[in-house]
């Protein structure tokens, strides 16, 4: 009984995480545009920096992180389960990787992104991807 | 046979919800305590080492550009205010002052002639600088030659690499290790002739930002004041002696930083104490509430054989179990967060920041485990106590 009770606790917080996700780069720590910064091209126009673009691309992946977790506080059997929280292992490498490597934040460590975006993604994705690992070990088959 | 740690594992496992409720609670309270310490060591730390190497007691600058030049140097937020070079010389003849050396402060564009935008280029003078020279030579670093410079430890670059400001070509000549000051960490030093010649060629190149910068223009005065005389007196005779400048003193700065800390820290403290309170009022609550429910449990563990000491110590144990895993939750979290969080709080709170060393940050993370662990044998005193005194048949009885 134990073990489904701690799975459906780490599916709410997984769950929690998603939402969290979709909210830090707008609302908790919002990116650098949100604060009225943009890159200023020679015509004079303004266009978004690339942590707007990680921002937008979070928003997506908090969405299915969000509904994933659903799926696993409904999930009956231990193979869905386990199955479902190895995607949200690799769903949480994504969190992290998106601001770190794959679209990227401004440079400068005193920008919004930098300084407040980035690492808390950074936390979400790391957080997830252990409640997920422990999701996958808490799924394995009993002996 | 079943051993005491075993059984106090099962209790705990079996009673899932409460055991997360106290450690997140104590979490909660380590975590505050060991932020709230962490935070007012790594701004001491940080104030204590950027002052020691910055080795002015005084601070001349145009008036008017107090706070510029204050975060330039606690956060070395760039920035760029002039004043003409005839002033070292009228300081200089203050009396008092020791040494004088004057510093141009240049901030690079975020543009594609800049290797990085918004950083605090620092133009020094080599005959008169007791700043960055004296590191280097103790070091035995390469000194910065024509078109060479040394970075601070916040660009994360290595020695020899080509960094471009301005389109103007320059080698690293020599890492500064992190100090947490921001005039060291987020700031490059160079030869104030090089920075002129850096300002004149940005005026003429294509694409390239120009900076308003003229031989003959200095942004600030670093001074050292004779020994026995105090930078008080000194700051008050160089602003009757020389007008349209502003002097700062570095421990007005010191206590600038302190009055601004104190709110957050205390607010801090205050918190972590209520917390704490709660956290041990609610410990205590659920531990007799869980004991209360284990008379039966406690009845037949005591017909079977077990001691009255046996009953004690499980009850402890478990309060023990519970409150360090909230604790090493607390600090690994509160570590995380900080770790994670230093630069919003260094340029949201324009305040240095350094960690401590690790024999301190070890102490402190052991006395913070130590008094949650403390909490939680003590708050589990009373019904360790109290239920151990029941007689068997009563507790069977009693839990029916």
């Amino acid at each position: 009984m134990p073990r489904e009770k701690i799975s459906k606790i780490i599916a709410l917080a997984s769950a929690l995480t998603g939402i969290l996700v979709m909210l830090v780069p707008r609302y908790i720590f919002p990116v650098c545009q949100f604060y009225g910064r943009f890159i200023e091209t020679k015509a004079g126009k303004l266009i978004p920096m690339r942590c707007f673009y990680t921002a937008q691309a979070e928003l997506a992946v908090g969405a299915v992180i969000f509904f994933s977790a659903l799926a696993l506080i409904f999930a009956r059997q231990a193979e869905t389960r386990k199955t479902v929280s190895m995607i949200l292992v690799l769903l949480g490498l994504v969190v992290i990787f998106l601001p770190a490597l794959l679209i990227g934040v401004c440079k400068d460590p005193s920008m919004p992104c930098h300084a407040g975006t980035l690492p808390a993604l950074t936390i979400l994705g790391g957080a997830l991807v252990i409640l997920s690992l422990l999701g996958v070990y808490l799924a394995r088959e009993r002996r | 046979m079943v051993s005491l740690f075993h059984l106090a594992r099962q209790n705990l496992i079996c009673r899932i919800y409460r055991s997360l409720i106290i450690i997140l609670g104590i979490a909660g309270g380590a975590g505050l305590l060991l932020f709230g310490a962490l935070l007012l060591k790594g701004v001491e730390n940080g104030l204590q080492s950027g002052l020691s190497r910055l080795g002015a007691e005084l601070i001349v600058v145009p008036a008017g550009y107090e706070h510029p030049a204050r975060t330039a140097l606690l956060v070395g937020e760039p920035s760029m205010f002039y004043m003409h070079r005839d002033v070292e010389q009228q300081v200089a003849k203050v009396a008092g002052v020791e040494k004088v050396s004057s510093q141009v402060f240049v901030q690079s564009a975020q543009a594609s002639c800049c290797s990085a935008g918004n950083v605090l280029l620092i133009g020094f003078d080599p005959a008169s600088d007791f700043t960055v020279l004296p590191w280097a030579r103790q070091r035995k670093s390469k000194l910065p030659g024509e078109n060479e410079l040394i970075a601070g430890a916040g660009l994360q670059t290595l020695p020899g690499q080509p960094l471009k400001f301005f389109n103007y070509e320059f080698k690293v000549a020599a890492n500064l290790e992190a100090t947490g000051f921001g005039f060291f960490d987020n700031a490059v030093f160079m030869p104030v002739e090089t920075a002129y010649r850096m300002a004149l060629l940005s005026r003429t190149r294509k694409n390239t930002v120009p900076v308003k910068l003229t031989p003959g223009q200095i942004s600030a005065l670093l001074i050292r004041v004779k020994p026995g005389v105090t930078p008080q007196a000194v700051a008050r005779s160089i602003s009757q002696a020389v007008p349209g400048v502003k002097v700062l003193v570095s421990e007005g700065i010191v206590s600038t930083v302190r009055q601004r800390l104190a709110v957050p820290v205390k607010n801090l403290a205050l918190s972590g104490a209520v917390m704490w309170l709660v956290v041990f009022l609610m410990t205590a609550a659920l531990l007799t509430m869980m004991a209360a429910e284990r008379k039966r449990e406690f009845g037949l563990l005591r017909a079977m054989g077990a001691s009255r000491r046996f009953l004690i110590q499980l009850i402890i144990l478990e309060a023990g179990i519970l409150t360090a895993l909230g604790g090493l939750f607390g600090v690994i979290g509160s570590g995380i967060l900080i770790y994670a969080f230093k630069n919003l709080l260094i340029y949201t709170l324009e305040l240095p920041f350094h960690w401590p060393a690790w024999s301190r940050l070890t102490g402190l993370v052991a006395s913070i485990l130590l008094l949650s662990v403390l909490a939680g044998v003590l708050s589990a005193a009373y019904p360790a106590y109290r239920y151990s005194q029941l007689d068997p048949y009563d507790a069977i009885r009693a839990g029916e």
